[in-house]
């Protein structure tokens, strides 16, 4: 089997009201994917949650690249986790953790 | 510069949490539906809230009459699709500016209306707000509902506008992700980014100039005003 380039994200999550947990992120993450694309799509993406900063709302997630674009449109879909409205805005994307560091602070 | 021209603000009071949210995630300018007076004006989140009109009606008298009426001082007219007979001379009027799809309601986009309305430069405006409210097998529903009209709308040449059509801040959505539920919705990268980018800015810049006093009609504007001397 071929083994898929990784990608990962970084993005800002816009939230009105408590602060989101990474771990509710990571599972509304996987709800998403999962209820858009289903169980074989989901199971491929590789998705992890690798960063996420709950007061800025700014984090970073690793999906395998074949996958990335079906990751973002599940989490642009999410409008509330745990009763916190968010908006999810992918910022950029790379091939390299270190590459997103160097084009946009993780923590702003 | 990005606008979502579907917007709905409650009320005047909630506009600078919206235009907040709009400045943060990176529009210049929102449209929101009543509340304003005039066409356009200037928020200190440096985000312009354009006037937008839905336009609802039961026959095509009663729409002609309230395009007339609001179409001078207004930026984006929008009417929704409807019945075959009233969405045909809509899509015909150069005056509405989108047709509205409504994923509730059994209209569907004909071919034959895409046509038209190709011609007249009215654009289908899809609202992602339904989608973000809804999971599961309503929200298949309604992704049935939007492929099949961008599709229609796409093989006619028919322009494709993506709103948030949002009720509340966090329904905004960046230009970024906007385009990726229009590539879930059918739309290739070339005309999503029209979808998203250029198509709303160049409607709301081209009735923007019709509200100038030296637009006289399409192509024809004064250039300069002079004196008219009379030879003695």
């Amino acid at each position: 089997m071929k083994r898929s380039r990784r990608r990962y994200l970084l993005f800002h999550l816009h939230r009105e009201g408590q602060p989101v947990n990474g771990k509710h992120l990571g599972l509304a993450l996987w709800k998403s994917l999962l209820s858009l694309y289903g169980e074989i799509n989901a199971a491929d993406s590789k998705l992890y949650l690798l960063d996420f900063d709950e007061s800025s709302g700014v984090g970073v997630l690793q999906c395998s690249g074949s996958a990335l674009q079906q990751v973002i449109t599940a989490a642009v879909v999410i409008n509330a986790i745990e009763q916190t409205l968010v908006s999810f805005e992918p910022k950029r994307t790379s091939g390299t953790i270190k590459g997103l560091n160097h084009q946009v602070p993780r923590h702003e | 510069m990005t606008v979502d021209v579907g917007v709905y603000v409650p009320d005047m009071e909630k506009i600078s949490s919206f235009g907040n949210i709009a400045h943060q995630i990176g529009f210049k300018g929102i449209a929101i539906t009543g509340l304003m007076d005039q066409p356009f004006r200037q928020l200190a989140e440096e985000i312009t809230v354009y006037r937008r009109v839905n336009i609802t009606g039961k026959g095509i008298n009663s729409l002609r009459k309230q395009i007339e009426r609001v179409r001078k001082n207004t930026i984006i007219v929008a009417v929704q699709l409807g019945s075959i007979d009233m969405t045909n001379w809509v899509v015909e009027d150069k005056r509405v500016d989108f047709l509205t799809l409504d994923p509730s309601k059994d209209y569907k986009l004909r071919e034959t209306t895409a046509s038209i309305a190709s011609n007249s430069a009215t654009a289908l405006e899809i609202q992602i707000a339904p989608l973000l409210n809804s999971s599961g097998l309503y929200r298949s529903k309604i992704l049935k509902a939007y492929r099949e009209a961008v599709m229609t709308a796409v093989g006619a040449g028919m322009g494709v506008v993506l709103s948030s059509g949002a009720t509340h801040p966090m329904g905004l959505r960046s230009p970024l992700a906007m385009m990726h539920i229009g590539m879930l919705l059918g739309i290739d990268r070339p005309l999503v980014e029209r979808a998203v980018h250029e198509l709303p800015i160049y409607i709301i810049e081209r009735n923007l100039k019709k509200l100038s006093t030296e637009f006289v009609s399409s192509g024809v504007e004064i250039v300069q005003r002079g004196r008219v001397h009379e030879k003695e």
